[in-house]
Parts: structure tokens; C-alpha cells; sequence
């Protein structure tokens, strides 16, 4: 997995056309607002022919991103935009919040799988396992902005 | 809403079934936990078939419970045993522990049973 954290003015992964895209989330989004997302996002994935397995990944990421948010990203707002894979360009998972910077390029880089005495942690190496690339940085207008490979 | 429901039964010779449906998520694990929790203070040995067919989704934080409470109850003598999995909840697992054994699993309830009832040296990784 390709890990790069830019800090500041970062607009390096020109946006394509979103297949799923949501800017009204307000954490804390509660039990039924997360499935909610998770549903409408797989819905509008495997409707724009991305096939399950990438489909499931995706979900499965944004739903650990925004509940990692929740808990310590301190954001009152989150974007979400998925882009489709198209000649060269793979499948990718946009993310903006305007929390105080939740570094996930370290947490992911250190992240560890499975282990037996621990309850928590598992999110960030789900993302590692299912993605290729995460890149972290800080757009022009303040948003931190995560994108995700697959 | 799908929540988490679930059901306690006997399958004999020891061992019980959890039937869970629903999702097991941020909001969702720690009562998975202390459904566990509870059943193994109440079994010895704890031998626990989790039958998943009916789970859409697990989470992050769901499959944290389930690796602790395999070892726990491994510890305690007993076994736990995911089966019956959704291809979108094994498809989760295999990403998340791609490497084999690290969770007891079966295609279905008939295939836990034996795997249940070995001594639990038998059943986990080296």
C-alpha cells in the first residue's frame, strides 16, 4: 500500500465524475444515519456496474473512515464522493472533513491486524487491507481530504 | 432498520447456538460481547456455534469482538465458531485476516458441530 500525507494546498488527484456523492453528513450520524449511508452508497456503486466485491471494499472503508471520524476527528461535516475506475484511473473513494486533521496515513501505516486482547483498532488495517493507496493532505479551502485507491 | 436481534438454543452434546441477524457494527458490538460474555459464565465448556446467515454486516469493531471472545472461550476450555456466513461477511473476513485459522468458521451448523467437539488444540492455528 502507497501511504503520503501532504500538509498544506494539496490538489494532485484531479476529481472525475462521481458515481456516489453525498456533502450533507453531520456527525454524529448515529446507528441508523451509518446504515443509511452504507446502503445508499452500495446501492448507487453496483447500480454504476462496480462489481460487488470492489462495491463491498468501498462500503466497508467509508463506513470505518466516518466512524473513525466520529470518534476522533472532531468534524461537524463530512463529504463523501466515489469516482470510477476509467482507462488508467482505479477506483477511488474521496473523502473531506473539516475536523482538526485525523492523520490516517500514520494510523493505517501502524495499524495491525487481528489480535486476540484487543477490542478496537481493527478499522485502520481494514483500510490498509482493502485499499492500494491513501493519500492524506489539506485542500486551498481548509478541508482535510483522504483519498483511497482501490 | 435491520437491528441486532439474536437467540440462544441447544444443539447437544454441549454445544449451543447463537443465531444473530442484523448488523454487528460501532453500535452494535458491544452487545455481541456481553452476549458472549454472559454465555460463557453460564457454559463450561463454552462451545458456541455463531450462526451468521442472517447478519448483513460486520464491522470493524464486530470482528474485534469476535477474535477476543474465540480466544477467550478457547482459553476456558470450549471453542466458538463462526458459521454460515453471507459472501458479503466472508468476503470482510478474508480481507481483514487473510491468513487461515485465526477464527473458527464453517459453511454451515451440521459442518461446525465436529469442529466444536474436537478439543480446541485441535481446532486452532499453530
Amino acid at each position: 500500500m502507497n501511504l503520503v500525507y501532504i500538509q498544506n494546498d494539496w490538489s494532485i488527484v484531479v476529481p472525475l465524475s462521481p458515481i456516489f456523492y453525498v456533502d450533507d453528513l453531520h456527525p454524529p450520524l448515529g446507528a441508523e444515519g451509518l446504515e443509511s449511508l452504507r446502503d445508499r452508497m452500495l446501492e448507487c456503486v453496483l447500480q454504476a456496474g462496480v462489481v460487488r466485491e470492489d462495491a463491498w471494499r468501498l462500503v466497508a472503508v467509508a463506513d470505518e473512515w466516518v466512524s473513525n471520524m466520529e470518534e476522533h476527528g472532531n468534524a461537524d461535516r463530512l463529504r463523501i464522493s466515489v469516482e470510477p475506475s476509467q482507462g488508467a484511473e482505479p477506483l477511488r473513494l474521496r473523502l473531506w472533513d473539516n475536523g482538526h486533521g485525523f492523520n490516517a496515513v500514520a494510523g493505517a501505516a501502524f495499524a495491525e491486524g487481528p489480535d486476540p486482547k484487543r477490542y478496537r483498532g481493527l478499522g485502520l488495517w481494514m483500510i490498509r487491507q482493502a485499499t492500494r493507496s491513501l493519500r492524506q493532505g489539506r485542500t486551498s479551502s481548509g478541508e482535510n481530504e483522504t483519498i483511497l485507491e482501490f | 432498520m435491520e437491528k441486532l436481534q439474536h437467540r440462544l438454543e441447544v444443539l447437544g452434546q454441549g454445544v449451543h447456538a447463537l443465531r444473530l441477524s442484523g448488523l454487528v457494527d460501532v453500535f452494535s458490538y458491544v452487545a455481541v460481547k456481553q452476549l458472549i460474555d454472559a454465555y460463557a459464565r453460564e457454559h463450561t465448556p463454552p462451545r458456541l456455534y455463531v450462526d451468521m446467515a442472517e447478519v448483513q454486516y460486520v464491522g470493524s469493531s464486530g470482528w474485534s469482538v469476535f477474535f477476543v471472545q474465540a480466544s477467550a472461550l478457547e482459553k476456558a476450555g470450549g471453542a466458538l465458531c463462526l458459521g454460515a456466513m453471507t459472501d458479503r461477511v466472508q468476503h470482510a473476513l478474508n480481507m481483514l485476516a487473510p491468513r487461515k485459522g485465526l477464527l473458527l468458521t464453517a459453511p454451515s451448523e451440521a459442518e461446525a458441530l465436529p469442529l466444536l467437539l474436537q478439543p480446541p488444540q485441535a481446532v486452532s492455528e499453530p
